[in-house]
């Protein structure tokens, strides 16, 4: 019998820019691919000429290396999850297609020279999730589901792992000078010290994980977790919005209600979860991790609530103090320069 | 949408020498019209400027000019509060002196460099734009024998310059960007082909500088590198 998936994905597009590539999210033979693939709207901003207009690098080089990436799975995911020596196959193949696309552009024959500007840079957080049915065994211990994940990125997009006992787990290691972790990253706006472009050297890197049903395997772009005060609330996003639907779909449409208002760039999700019966058991089985989460999150919360109440006491406070010393000034000048000299013709 | 907030702080080294004249008026229009142009950019993004201020450096020869001539700084303006004051500093800026070239242009670079930067807030932009015409000075020049009124904390040479770039003693490494709108000449050359976060038109003080390229330096600034 084939295990049951689940699966959810969306994107925001931000109305201009749109340098994320719509998410990848789809089966090839019994294996789950999914990716989100980011533009570097910085170091991608030289534009091109195309048949649908002036468009930049970042937009192009998302949607090229997405539709090679599908290819590519498509071409080796048919029998299993591809073994790790498939990596650098990836690697060339991504280089080749986006080399000879990149020569196939019009570009705009700018005069800038810099460093930071790449032909064609985008991210890559991809993943590919194999599924086993284990028999029981004679000892007694049941049958399980086997899970196998092959995940692939270059850049600062990530790959998760989310389980009912373990929340959620960073798989992907940010490819970002200095190396900040989650929540310093948060702050330190870091330049990406790797990412998939026309012009320079890159690495695909590779890993893979193993475990056991159920869980949530997902991929975003830092749209998605990179407005938040802390990777905690991330997590608390994810579930909160699981707990208020009960379908995937309401699911979906929730968590990107949730991630569009606290975004200020395209965010790109998509996800799989294995070895649920049915969205209704996996809300249960996360219901205590939620609570787990949301313990940690309220004193936070607290905190963030006092510091607004507090800028916005102090704004009034300036505001008041402002205005008193105008009116004090008022009642006390008429003394003050009672006895002031007038110039002649009026001048001060 | 809650977006983000950003401190950006901007330094314009204007080369403000004899041979700037045909061009210093267009160079005063770009340098006062930068700092709107880029927030422009970066709201567009989400990305909203909560503390914006600019600081200028008018820049000649040490080697030809007077000390009060050879380099005429300001203190940070933060706008829009303080746009009277920064309009009225870039356009009291005069196209003379300077002699021949080349001029003091890494010297200015330096004390850019050292300018007192935010360190407050949260996310930074920490920007250095350079308009001249002319080529540099090698900094080890005269040796032991600088004239009157050289800086005494200027770096000994390029490589000591290099590195107050690189490290992360003056600037932050994640916010700082250098456009230069300079020749392609001695000094300029090496720091565009060899600093980090940095975006060189080569011209003259930025003529002949198209939207397109324009465009591209400001998205370069305000999004992920």
């Amino acid at each position: 019998m084939k295990t049951p998936r689940l699966y959810l994905s969306f994107q925001i597009d931000k109305e201009g820019s749109a340098e994320d590539a719509p998410p990848l999210c789809e089966t090839v033979g019994e294996i789950s691919c999914l990716g989100v693939f980011d533009g570097l709207g910085g170091s991608g901003a030289a534009s091109y000429q195309t048949p649908n207009g002036r468009v930049s690098g970042a937009y192009l080089a998302s949607r090229k290396v997405r539709q090679v990436v599908r290819d590519w799975m498509r071409q080796n995911c048919t029998t299993g999850l591809p073994a790790e020596g498939k990596t650098v196959d990836l690697e060339q193949y991504i280089k080749k297609e986006l080399s000879d696309y990149a020569h196939s552009l019009s570009s705009s024959g700018g005069r800038l020279r810099s460093s930071m500007l790449r032909t064609l840079p985008t991210t890559l957080a991809v993943l590919a999730v194999s599924v086993r049915e284990e028999p029981p065994l004679p000892d007694g211990t049941p049958s399980n589901l086997k899970l196998s994940c092959r995940y692939y990125w270059a850049g600062d997009s990530r790959c998760y792992l989310l389980t009912p006992e373990n929340g959620v787990q960073q798989l992907t290691r940010d490819n970002l000078k200095g190396s900040p972790d989650a929540l310093e990253n948060l702050s330190t706006d870091a330049p990406v010290s790797n990412c998939i472009s026309a012009n320079k050297p890159f690495q695909i890197f590779s890993s893979v994980v193993n475990g056991v049903a159920p869980a949530v395997f997902f991929t975003a772009t830092d749209g998605c977790f990179g407005y938040l005060p802390s990777p905690l609330f991330f997590e608390e996003m994810l579930l909160e919005t699981m707990a208020q639907a009960a379908t995937e779909q309401e699911w979906e449409s929730l968590l990107r209600d949730r991630v569009k208002q606290v975004t200020g760039d395209d965010a790109t999700f998509a996800a799989v979860c294995v070895g649920f019966d049915g969205f209704l058991h996996m809300r249960e089985r996360f219901a205590y991790r939620r609570k787990f989460i949301a313990d940690l999150v309220a004193p936070l919360r607290a905190y963030q609530n006092r510091c607004e109440q507090l800028r916005k006491e102090l704004e009034k406070a300036e505001q008041d103090y402002a205005a008193k010393l105008h009116s004090s000034w008022s009642f006390y000048k008429t003394g003050y320069e009672r006895i002031l000299p007038h110039l002649p013709g009026g001048g001060a | 949408m809650q977006g983000l907030t950003y401190g950006v702080d901007i330094v314009l080294c204007i080369d403000a020498t004899g041979s700037m004249s045909p061009i210093i008026d267009r160079v005063k229009e770009s340098a006062l019209r930068f700092h709107e142009d880029l927030r422009k950019v970066m709201a567009a993004k989400s990305k909203n400027i909560d503390s914006l201020r600019v600081r200028v450096i008018a820049y000649r020869d040490y080697y030809c000019d007077a000390p009060e001539e050879a380099m005429v700084t300001s203190e940070f303006f933060s706008l829009p509060q303080q746009a009277a004051e920064f309009s009225r500093f870039v356009n009291g800026i005069e196209a003379r002196g300077g002699g021949d070239e080349p001029e003091t242009g890494l010297e200015a670079l330096a004390l850019a460099m050292r300018s007192d930067w935010d360190t407050k807030s949260r996310k930074r932009r920490q920007i250095i734009v350079v308009w001249t015409d002319a080529s540099v000075h090698p900094l080890e020049k005269n040796a032991g024998d600088k004239p009157d009124g050289y800086p005494q904390d200027i770096p000994e040479d390029f490589d000591e310059l290099t590195d107050m770039w690189e490290g992360q003693e003056y600037m932050d490494a994640s916010a700082k960007r250098l456009i230069l709108y300079a020749p392609d000449a001695l000094g300029w050359t090496e720091i565009a082909n060899h600093w980090e976060n940095v975006i060189h038109f080569p011209s003259q003080g930025g003529n002949g500088l198209e939207e397109v390229d324009y465009s591209t330096i400001l998205d370069t600034i305000a999004n992920s590198i």
